[in-house]
């Protein structure tokens, strides 16, 4: 176990992360929606960004930002096709947030088989920070993840709009009395979840490929990483994804990557047990 | 009986009895600790130290179910019923469950007589198919009594029963309440906030303010305690 | 008042459509997908009987079905047992198991208990790995006595299990019992304060699930000749959760509905595994969307109206 490696890639790979819990953590400690499709904008904005850029000959940040858009748009069907109809009976918002991810998990497969992709990076060549060598599309991949991560933190932090959203956090019935609209904070939270996912989905996939299967695996990640950083908590959020993050990358140096999905699983079962409300969680369970 | 929970404690050395067919009322202010006294003599939550005695024998540490089949029940402060059965089925459970053990053998008949006099008694007088979400508050009350009940104790504890009532439903409750202990024989223990019904009902009162007990007597002799007034006045 | 409650004649008009469909629809295919069908059917429904009525979310039915499957596999191989005694006794080993795991674990609190139910099948899963020289580790127990090999006779075998099932179940939630664990499932306190020891309960409905869905397992075991460590798959245990939700919860017959659903669906269309469970996820999708209460949730109301009048006899009782 070489340290610099761990620093840097578990580093590389938090930030990553807690773009991608964002969201989640949004849709949780907003909404109160457990979105179990959360991951699947991260495949879908992986499988974009892979379709504009190899087969529609947009450049790099064009595709970038398709897939962000189109997650973008997404997450706003999701919530008022599938969500908001079924929102009072949190059993029937799981299973059909579900049977949503299945669903999608299958046309992308039936459109480009089961065995994932590989799109090309947006900046080549490698680094090395540390002494570590690293390809520079991990390092952008962190940095832009970082300063989107920042940019929404800020907005909910700074605007009326983020003014909104947190006091909808905090009494969503307060806050509609106060005239506070729930639909458009919905609406608004659900979008930014679908957008910050599939960001962070067309920025790692092409390091790691994407498959029709990474839903699960990154719905998985954030859940564990918004349980164990406390919901509606985005500080706790960001300090969770690198403790996640460290913790899987530990894991593939020192035992096998094939354990690295048990990081987040053993996470979520000893979070539950042990704090229910997490590292820094403002909100009740 | 003292309760701790950490470094906090709810009841301080805590005694008094209750003599079987009294109704004794318990006041204070808020956070004086009468619902964690309830709680600890119906076995909801058991003592740091102390006993707690029914009918000469020690109940404490006893789960609450052993408690009620011993013969003493409460309602809760905030009503609990059962939510997706019907006003029948809410004293059916008790009926069945409960000291009563006529009902356990004993046949669908009996069980509806039984079933339709509580309900009766209590002044409920919806449907008894209805379903308790279609309830208002004061008829959940009702039934929540209804519901003490159907174990058919001889002790019975009520805690705040006539909270967010208006005066028409707690004349009702209070009523229904008098005829209940009378028809029951039962000896009551109520916590209340509206002092006034406490000094109608009550042949004793005690007075708990921080975990203590303040006073104790008639009700005449409390409303002309210089310590009561203080604590209900002076500390705001 | 209709003169047959609704929950009975539909019952009995869909009871003879399955007795009769084997005359109707020889197909050996068609009949080998209920006979699964049936199967998870009984999984679905006891699974329901716990958690539909107690509430207690219980994440881990597998457990059951893979120990009765062990059960009777071992039972088969080992004393030569026939499946007519493995089956029952299958059932009756799931029993003990569920009182070994229920026993420690129901008194705790909810989330806690759901967590621990799916720890549970993982632990089984592996003694059947570490224990492989008498559960055959990854290759699980094979050769075994099969049911018949007569398709319809398999099929019927399958469905008087399904139906003496459900015939049990519904009987026992229109009881007292049923009224208990209804009780424990809207508020445990105030359960606990009208006399019953909710955690007996809670106990007996955990093993009354746990019977039937191992002698489901055991069925399997003997229909596929072989039983393997996926027997207590996650899978399972989800997929049950899915067709009792699909179907409507605290029913019992609409997980029979939704297991019957996900097999015709997921394996009964001869198309692509992909567009199966594409088909399923829509399907799900729409009946989520449209039944708030599952398909059959309509039905619940008449599960308590019978309950009602088994208790209290009668029509109409009160004022």
């Amino acid at each position: 176990m070489v340290l610099p490696e761990i620093l840097v890639f578990g580093g590389l790979l938090g930030a990553v992360y807690a773009l991608l819990s964002l969201g989640f953590s949004l849709s949780y400690g907003v909404a109160r929606i457990l979105n179990l499709a959360h991951g699947s904008f991260y495949m879908i904005g992986g499988y974009v960004y892979y379709v504009f850029l190899t087969l529609s000959g947009v450049n790099g940040v064009g595709s970038l930002l398709l897939a962000v858009a189109l997650t973008f748009l997404l997450g706003i069907a999701l919530y008022l096709g599938l969500i908001r109809p079924v929102r009072s009976a949190p059993v029937r918002v799981l299973l059909i947030t579900l049977s949503a991810a299945i669903v999608a998990q299958e046309v992308v497969s039936l459109a480009f088989g089961d065995r994932g992709v590989g799109a090309p990076f947006i900046i080549g060549g490698i680094s090395a920070p540390l002494g570590v060598v690293v390809e520079n599309q991990r390092i952008l991949a962190a940095g832009v993840s970082l300063a989107m991560f920042l940019s929404v933190w800020l907005l909910i932090r700074t605007t009326k709009l983020g003014r909104a959203v947190r006091a909808v956090a905090q009494d969503a019935e307060a806050a509609s009395l106060m005239g506070i609209n729930d639909t458009r904070i919905s609406v608004i939270t659900l979008g930014l979840s679908g957008a910050t996912a599939g960001l962070a989905g067309a920025l790692l996939g092409p390091l790691t490929g994407i498959s029709p299967d990474a839903w699960l695996n990154a719905t998985v990640v954030a859940f564990a990483v918004v349980i164990l950083g406390g919901l509606g908590s985005i500080p706790g959020t960001f300090l969770a994804a690198f403790l996640v993050s460290y913790s899987q990358i530990i894991v593939a140096f020192e035992v096998s990557s094939s354990y690295e999905i048990i990081v987040p699983l053993a996470v979520i079962a000893v979070a539950v047990l042990v704090r229910p409300k997490g590292l820094l969680g403002k909100v009740e369970e | 009986m003292t309760k701790k929970y950490g470094g906090l404690v709810a009841l301080d050395n805590l005694t008094f009895k209750v003599d079987q067919g009294e109704t004794v009322g318990v006041i204070g202010p808020n956070g004086a600790g009468k619902t964690t006294l309830f709680d600890l003599i119906t076995g909801f939550q058991h003592p740091t130290s102390g006993v707690v005695m029914l009918d000469g024998r020690e109940i404490t540490g006893q789960s609450p179910n052993q408690i009620v089949q011993r013969g003493m029940n409460r309602t809760f402060q905030t009503v609990r019923p059962f939510k997706d059965l019907t006003v029948l089925e809410n004293v059916l459970v008790g009926l069945i469950q409960g000291k009563g053990r006529l009902t356990r053998k004993g046949g669908s008949a009996e069980l509806k007589d039984q079933a339709t006099e509580l309900l009766q008694l209590v002044g409920l007088t919806r449907a008894p198919l209805s379903l308790t979400r279609n309830l208002s508050h004061g008829e959940l009350k009702k039934l929540e009594l209804a519901r003490a009940l159907s174990t058919f104790p001889d002790v019975l504890l009520v805690d705040e029963v006539f909270s967010g009532l208006s005066a028409q439903e707690t004349q009702e409750l209070s009523d229904a309440l008098i005829r209940v202990k009378a028809s029951r024989g039962l000896t009551l223990l109520m916590v209340e906030h509206k002092v006034s019904k406490v000094v109608q009902m009550a042949n004793r009162m005690l007075v708990l303010d921080h975990g203590k007990l303040l006073s104790q007597g008639t009700p005449q002799e409390i409303l002309s305690d210089q310590k009561v007034l203080e604590a209900y006045l002076g500390k705001g | 008042m209709p003169k047959l409650p609704r929950f009975l004649g539909l019952g009995i008009v869909l009871a003879l459509t399955l007795v009769l469909l084997p005359v109707v629809y020889s197909n050996d295919f068609a009949l080998t997908i209920m006979t699964f069908a049936n199967t998870l059917a009984v999984v679905a429904a006891s699974w329901d009987f716990f958690t539909g009525f107690t509430g207690r979310f219980n994440f881990g039915q597998a457990l059951f079905f893979g120990v009765g499957g062990y059960a009777a596999g071992f039972m088969n191989l080992n004393l030569k047992y026939g499946p007519m005694l493995t089956i029952p006794l299958a059932g009756g080993v799931a029993i003990v198991v569920g009182v070994a795991f229920g026993y420690p674990t129901l008194r705790l609190k909810g989330p806690y208990f759901a967590l621990a139910t799916l720890i549970f099948p993982l632990i089984a899963g592996d003694l059947t790995f570490s224990l492989s020289s008498v559960f055959g580790g990854e290759h699980g127990l094979y050769g075994l006595t099969s049911i018949s090999d007569s398709y319809v006779v398999q099929y019927y075998g399958s469905l008087i299990l399904m139906l003496a099932t459900v015939m049990v179940l519904i009987y026992l939630a229109s009881s007292r019992l049923g009224l208990a664990l209804e009780s424990i499932r809207d508020d445990e306190k105030a359960a606990s304060a009208t006399g019953m020891n909710v955690t007996k309960y809670k106990l007996v409905a955990y093993i009354i699930s746990a019977f039937f869905t191992g002698m489901a397992g055991a069925y399997q075991a003997q229909l596929f000749k072989f039983v393997g460590p996926d027997t207590f798959s996650s899978n399972i245990s989800f997929e049950v959760i899915a067709m009792t939700i699909v179907g409507g919860i605290a029913t019992i017959v609409g997980p029979v509905l939704g297991a019957y659903l996900l097999v015709v669906v997921l394996d009964g269309l001869g198309v692509s595994s992909d567009i199966s469970v594409l088909t399923y996820g829509v399907l799900l999708m729409a009946i989520v969307l449209a039944f708030p209460g599952g398909l059959l949730g309509r039905l619940k109301p008449s599960l308590r109206g019978m309950r009602i009048r088994r208790l209290v006899g009668g029509k109409r009782p009160g004022t």
